[in-house]
């Protein structure tokens, strides 16, 4: 509801968010470049992930926006997954729904690098890929280098990582282990199983040495790397494709220099388009597949300070988490246990409260500038735990957002810029 | 070797020596101027022996001059007694010696029972007469029997087992022994061998057609001038080299499969000639046998290693047509009494054409749940070329020498598809249509071991379980295993229209093994009737090779994206139009099957989509080239062997073969393994392992020592004793050095291990025989064999977690052992009254058992492929000019292969055996085939068959654990032939 109100709002300003968005380009400022790593790990339980001893992805988490309920919304199967992941759009749009990659439209709803070109066509990407579908039968994908490495391997694509990321004019790497899904093919996606859990570890330690190297980098500390991971699917018995929990239900990574570290739990499962459909407002409430291409976009893209999905000619599915994902206000209580947190700061095209408890009560939002004029408010329904406005046409500056129910009041802090 | 040159030396200068003493020779025939092999000659107040070889011939010296009383007996004929006047020095030549049928015993036999039983006269002859343990059965026997497969003739013989390949005889084994330590013999010579997917030295009969051969013997016991690399025995095949009078004959045959529904046609003519003085024989024989084949099988996969979850099934429905070319050609030239020139060329041709309709049902698949509809076709090429040029001289009347020059060449490779021209993409071809996803509705949660678990479990697999392995008690009966399943999106059924074209594989193989120089020379001196020393020299040089490939074709969409190729846009027809599926089990999959392409199809389906299909070629830029790396491997092997041997008659009733046999081997080997360090191409932007040639140089000598002990207290009982050390080379696979080596259909991983020693095993026998006449004869015998470094398939602690591959290695064993008991009788019942006394039996019994310790289990456990209960049992009917034949043979079930996956458990460091037990073991079920024959002999000239195979159509099974868990079944129903034979 909250958001079906907030979105017609947003669409009318992207046709002059676009038009600033070219006057950006020629101005583009030689702020910290912003570049993306994604890392995929194939076939990877939420729950496995969790058993298994992995001190890289540990590290990781402590300064990860993240999440152990993502849910799959669509076939939990490698090539469309993967499709969903790289092109922020279901099957419905990229076409993929098997391994064969027949049927896929690729033209219409390309890899989230050649959407990215369309604006900056100089970023070099790369792709690095253990499993030869993602880099034979994908076309339009926008990567200046696709590289095969061995399957199921994990060392030479660690390697094959670090060589890239030694490479100063590097823009964008995904990079892509398939140990963990053939194990489980071969003995059972299962945290009781020993050679699926082993799998994860290994692998866990090439993640290792990929994340190293790119803290290596020499200039990393002038460079604002977004690093996304997830997986395509769970898995049940020896397979996957349907709808269980364990086949659907996922995690999701997102961290890097200026996350605030969250860990977003007990999020409901949206439902999929397999079963019944999905439920919009509740697939908001958690990372989905479609958000990595769509927020490793918007974090390209930044600076051109639009959000891709709000991109009509686009028609993206995923949603962009980077404003949550970015360094958060100080929590304040609303209530006894409902606390409130905004992000990012400072907020420059959108603005997210986010309540670690949904709602108890109506709550009325108001947002003031500090002559304490009221430039947006709003009634939030019970059961809400976030809440998204667009900035985009506030002055910059500070703001009071007020939050009041009859539970109790809540005011913090914004800054718009 | 220096024992050797001794012997020969030895040798030579014996036949220095002046004969003091006078001798013999001459030939036994029959009254149809056949000869007769094994016959003995008896100077009888002399206690002065021998026998009659293979050609009738015999030679006797060391005989006082003077009259002396011969007796020549042969089974099934008078004795005929003659007084000779052995000359005081040199040869007297006795010229033919004719024995006549004996009438005492023959009775009422008619001249079709001789024609019919006078092979087995022969061979029952050669047996008693022989100085080891052997069978032996002659060409006369096999054109007897229904079958043109030499596998299928020797094992209705005692202690042989046969494994089937399309439901024909394939390989046999004797004495429940693993199947590569039976050797497979041509003239003596082992034969190099070449097969689509054993790599192991094991001969696959069904190149080889049985009307090309005039004998097979079946060796139990070894000689020291036999090829030693045996622990079972050997199976020695004797082509035909030569006729005694001109000879033609014509075989003509039309049958049909009951499965195929189609035809078979089988043809055989043999021309023999001989000149007026006899010094030159040509003999050409050719045989053609050309049969339509099906089979129904279904087969269930069990994915996990720790429970007996369902992963795949799969309908296979198969028809082909398999040819057998045979021919065979013999120039022999005997210019005199001394000399004896042969030329051989035999050749043998199996080209099977078949095609597969498979539907794989899938729970698990990586790519979800489907169906797969596979439309496969192959042409599998297996050729054999043998040669020898033989020379027979004898230098004096003591002194004999044997040359022999031979070449053997055999190859597997696929035939012209799907190209019709050569091309190197030409394999073993299938083109695959999926379904979209499925949701299976029969699948149950249980935990990692099999037990109930529930759905909201964490750590609950859902699988689909049949039988007993559902702790639920609602599995599918292990006969009619169905998947029951909708489409994802709404459950509704798969209709043809949801299928779409994937890919194309074609499995590529070229196996060739060669042995361009084989020569051997052999020494006999006879110093008297008593004692003949005998010695020889033999090399043989062997190269080798295996090579294991696969090629790709996908969609092209980097350059062609378009929509789904459907399997609606191709020619299609239904499998299983007549309901006819697994018609045993009561069709348990009626009107479930999609349509598949149409041959025509399947054969024009890539040429016309061109470059919209992407090739994906095997090599080391491929991904997968890991897995094939080790599958291609070089080999070149030297074996020399030097023997030494006597054959004493000691006394009256006791004659004895002993010596030792010395087998030197060097072993060169050559295979890839791939560089731990990926590198990068970069025209191709991909990191591969390079690969890295690896050879190995091997080298051993063993030292085989035996002798054979034959006690006659009685002209028609033998008692046998044999004790003799033989061994076994181990297979190339097994000492290959590189990379793993693929077994693709099970995605196996096995590393040759250079180190391994080869396997030995001191074998004894006792066996007592005995002959009644014409009537048949009977046998027992027991044997036990103490094996040292048997080979053993271990897995490792090479373990890939990642790709879950349980490397396998070979390793030697600790001591084992095979304990066994025979038994034979061959009898007619010619003593009951008329009509009943062309009834007999032909029946044997073989029971083992065998010991061996698996590493890792608790307790021994019986060897794999042992075979602890074969029996045939056979009734026969010959009288009338009527031949007719019911045999039923039995296989008992025996361990295929050991499930030896071993994991590292969570938080642990090393792999543990999984399984202790044999629940998770490869069983061959028992097999039996009941087969018919009817013959009917008009004249001396013209005969007429008709021979009914598999009439019980028993399923050929491997079941996992217990038989309630099948892994494959199989039925290929009955088979039909009219044979019309005339002999000119």
């Amino acid at each position: 509801m909250i958001i079906s109100t907030f979105l017609p709002f947003l669409m009318k300003k992207i046709y002059s968010t676009l038009v600033i968005t070219l006057f950006a380009l020629a101005i583009a400022t030689a702020t910290q470049p912003r570049k993306v790593l994604v890392i995929g790990i194939d076939g990877a339980r939420f729950d496995a992930l969790q058993t298994a001893k992995t001190p890289n992805i540990d590290a990781l988490l402590e300064n990860a926006f993240y999440t152990f309920d993502s849910w799959h919304l669509d076939i939990t199967v490698s090539g469309p997954s993967w499709s969903s992941i790289m092109t922020g759009v279901y099957h419905q749009k990229h076409g993929v729904t098997n391994n064969s990659y027949s049927g896929s439209n690729y033209f219409d709803y390309p890899y989230f690098p050649t959407r990215a070109k369309e604006y900056k066509p100089n970023l070099y990407c790369v792709q690095i890929a253990e499993w030869a579908p993602m880099s034979d039968d994908v076309y339009n994908d926008g990567w200046n280098l696709k590289l095969k490495v061995p399957d199921g391997q994990g060392g030479p694509t660690e390697n094959a990582a670090v060589t890239q990321l030694a490479n100063p004019n590097l823009d964008v790497l995904f990079v892509y282990f398939d140990a963990v899904d053939l194990a489980g093919h071969a003995s059972g996606f299962n945290p009781s199983n020993p050679a699926y859990i082993s799998a994860i570890e290994k692998t866990d330690g090439h993640l290792g040495g990929v994340l190293n190297a790119l803290y290596s980098r020499p200039n990393y500390a002038n460079e604002d790397w977004l690093i996304l991971i997830t997986t395509d699917h769970g898995g049940i018995g020896t397979g996957h494709g349907g709808n269980s929990n364990q086949e659907r239900h996922i995690w999701w990574i997102a961290s890097g220099n200026n996350i605030s570290p969250r860990k977003l739990e007990n999020r409901p499962d949206p439902g999929s388009y397999q079963i019944s459909g999905v439920n919009q407002p509740l697939r908001r409430q958690s990372p989905v597949q479609a958000d990595i291409a769509v927020t490793a976009l918007h974090h390209l893209l930044y600076d051109l300070n639009f959000k891709p999905d709000t991109v009509k000619a686009w028609n993206l599915d995923g949603i962009s988490w980077l404003d949550s994902i970015y360094a958060t206000s100080p929590t304040r209580e609303l209530s006894n246990s409902i606390g409130i947190s905004s992000y990012p700061i400072p907020a420059h095209t959108g603005l997210v409260f986010d309540f670690n408890r949904s709602l108890e009560a109506v709550t009325h939002f108001e947002l003031l500038d500090l002559s304490g004029r009221i430039c947006r408010q709003e009634d939030l329904l019970s059961g809400s735990t976030r809440f998204e406005m667009s900035v985009a046409n506030l002055e910059k500056g500070m703001y009071l957002a007020r939050f009041n129910s009859e539970k109790g009041s809540a005011v913090l802090k914004v800054v718009v810029d | 070797m220096r024992i050797l040159l001794l012997a020969l030396i030895l040798f030579c200068s014996f036949s220095h020596i002046k004969a003091q003493q006078g001798g013999v020779r001459g030939t036994v025939l029959n009254s149809l101027n056949e000869q007769l092999p094994g016959a003995t000659l008896h100077f009888e107040l002399l206690k002065m022996r021998t026998v009659t070889e293979l050609d009738g011939r015999f030679l006797m010296t060391g005989l006082p001059s003077g009259p002396q009383k011969l007796v020549v007996r042969c089974l099934g004929f008078a004795d005929l007694e003659q007084i000779v006047q052995v000359p005081a020095e040199g040869m007297l030549d006795l010229g033919m010696l004719v024995l006549q049928d004996n009438a005492a015993t023959l009775g009422g036999v008619t001249v079709s029972g001789k024609l019919t039983t006078g092979s087995e006269f022969k061979a029952n002859n050669l047996m008693k007469s022989s100085n080891s343990y052997l069978t032996v059965i002659s060409a006369e026997t096999m054109e007897k029997l229904p079958d043109r497969n030499i596998a299928e003739i020797v094992r209705r013989s005692a202690g042989v087992a046969m494994q089937r390949s399309y439901g024909e005889g394939s390989l046999i084994n004797l004495r429940g022994t693993p199947v590569d330590w039976t050797s497979v013999t041509l003239n003596g010579d082992r034969l190099p061998v070449a097969d689509e997917n054993d790599p192991r030295r094991v001969f696959q009969f069904e190149v080889m057609p049985s009307d090309l051969l005039s004998y097979v013997t079946i060796n139990r016991t070894i000689t020291p001038d036999l090829e030693g690399d045996n622990i079972g025995g050997v199976v020695n095949f004797l082509n035909r080299s030569s006729v005694d009078r001109n000879t033609m004959k014509l075989s003509m045959g039309l049958g049909y499969s009951a499965l195929a529904g189609k035809p078979i046609g089988s043809g055989s003519a043999l021309l023999g000639f001989v000149n007026k003085s006899k010094t030159l024989s040509a003999v050409i024989n050719g045989s053609y046998f050309g049969r339509n084949w099906a089979e129904h099988a279904y087969e269930l996969e069990y994915e996990s290693p720790f429970n007996h979850g369902i992963s795949e099934l799969k309908l296979k429905q198969y028809d082909g047509f398999r040819q057998t070319t045979g021919l065979n050609a013999a120039l022999e030239f005997k210019p005199n009494n001394k000399l004896t020139l042969g030329a051989v060329f035999i050749m043998g041709l199996n080209v099977n054409d078949k095609y597969q309709y498979r539907t794989n049902y899938n729970w698990s698949e990586g790519s979800g749940s489907r169906v797969r509809l596979h439309n496969l076709h192959g042409k599998l090429r297996s050729r054999f070329l043998g040669a020898n040029l033989n020379m027979n001289y004898r230098i004096s009347d003591r002194l004999q020498t044997k040359f022999k020059l031979a070449s053997y060449d055999n190859k597997f490779e696929y035939g012209n598809v799907p190209y019709s021209q050569n091309d190197p993409r030409n394999g073993y071809f299938s083109v695959v249509y999926i379904s979209p996803l499925l949701q299976f509705y029969d699948r149950d949660f249980i935990d990692l071991y099999g037990n109930p678990a529930e759905a909201d479990d964490p750590n609950a697999f859902l699988t689909k379980l049949i039988g007993k392995d559902n702790p639920y008690g609602r599995g599918d009966h292990y006969r009619n295993v169905q998947p029951r399943y909708g489409k994802f999106v709404d459950g509704s059924p798969l209709t043809p229209a949801d299928f779409s074209f994937y890919q194309a594989i074609s499995e590529l193989n070229t196996t060739h093994e060669q042995d361009p120089i084989v020569v051997q020379n052999d020494w006999t001196y006879t110093l008297n009737s008593h004692l003949k020393l005998i010695g020889g020299l033999k090399y043989r040089y062997k190269i080798g090779g295996r090579e294991l490939s696969v090629h790709k074709w996908q969609v092209d969409f980097q350059n062609f994206p378009t929509k789904p190729r459907l399997l609606t846009q191709s020619k299609t027809n239904y499998p299983d139009p007549d309901d006819n599926f697994l018609a045993e089990l009561g069709t348990p999959y009626s009107g479930t099957f999609m349509p598949f392409l149409t041959h025509d199809q399947l054969n024009n389906f890539i040429q016309p989509l061109g470059d919209t299909l992407r090739n994906i070629p095997m090599n080391k830029l491929n991904q997968e080239y890991v897995l094939w790396a080790g599958s291609k491997y070089q080999y070149t092997e030297h074996a020399t062997a030097a023997y030494a041997m006597t054959e004493a008659k000691l006394g009256k009733h006791v004659s004895l073969v002993g010596g030792v046999r010395f087998e030197h081997t060097r072993l060169y080997q050559t295979s890839d393994t791939l560089s731990p360090v990926a590198i990068l191409d970069t025209a191709s932007s991909t990191y591969f392992y390079p690969p890295l040639e690896r050879t190995t140089d091997q080298a051993y000598l063993a030292i085989l020592p035996s002798l054979n002990l034959t006690w006659s207290p009685r002209p028609f009982d033998n008692i046998r004793f044999a004790v003799s050390r033989t061994f076994h080379r181990p297979n190339f696979a097994e000492t290959k050095p590189g990379f793993a080596n693929i077994s693709y259909e099970d995605l196996d991983f096995t590393f040759g291990n250079a180190q391994l020693r080869p396997t030995y095993s001191v074998n004894f026998d006792l066996a007592w025989e005995h002959f009644w006449g014409n009537k048949g004869m009977v046998s027992i015998g027991t044997y036990y064999k103490y094996v040292t470094d048997h080979i053993f398939l271990k897995t490792t602690e090479e373990y890939d977690p990642i790709q879950d591959i349980g490397f396998k290695r070979y390793v030697n064993a600790e001591t084992s052992y095979v304990l066994g008991l025979e038994f034979t009788i061959n009898r007619r019942f010619e003593t009951l009254p008329g009509f009943l006394s062309g009834f007999g039996v032909n029946t044997n019994l073989a029971l083992s058992l065998s010991r061996m310790q698996v590493p890792g289990r608790p307790s021994e456990q019986a060897m794999s492929g042992q075979t602890p209960l074969l029996y045939n049992l056979g009734i026969f009917y010959e009288k009338y000019g009527i031949t007719t034949r019911v045999a039923l043979n039995y296989t008992g079930p025996f361990l295929k292969e050991l499930n030896l996956a071993s994991i590292v458990p969570i938080g642990g460091t090393k792999p543990e055996l999984v399984h202790k037990g044999t629940d998770f073991d490869l069983y061959q079920d028992q097999f039996y085939s009941l087969d018919l024959s009817v013959g009917y002999l008009f004249n001396a000239h013209f005969s007429l068959f008709v021979e009914v195979s598999n009439l019980l159509d028993a399923p050929s099974t491997e079941y996992v654990g217990v038989r309630e868990r099948p892994h494959r079944t199989g039925y290929y129903r009955q088979r039909g032939q009219l044979v019309a034979k005339y002999a000119f």
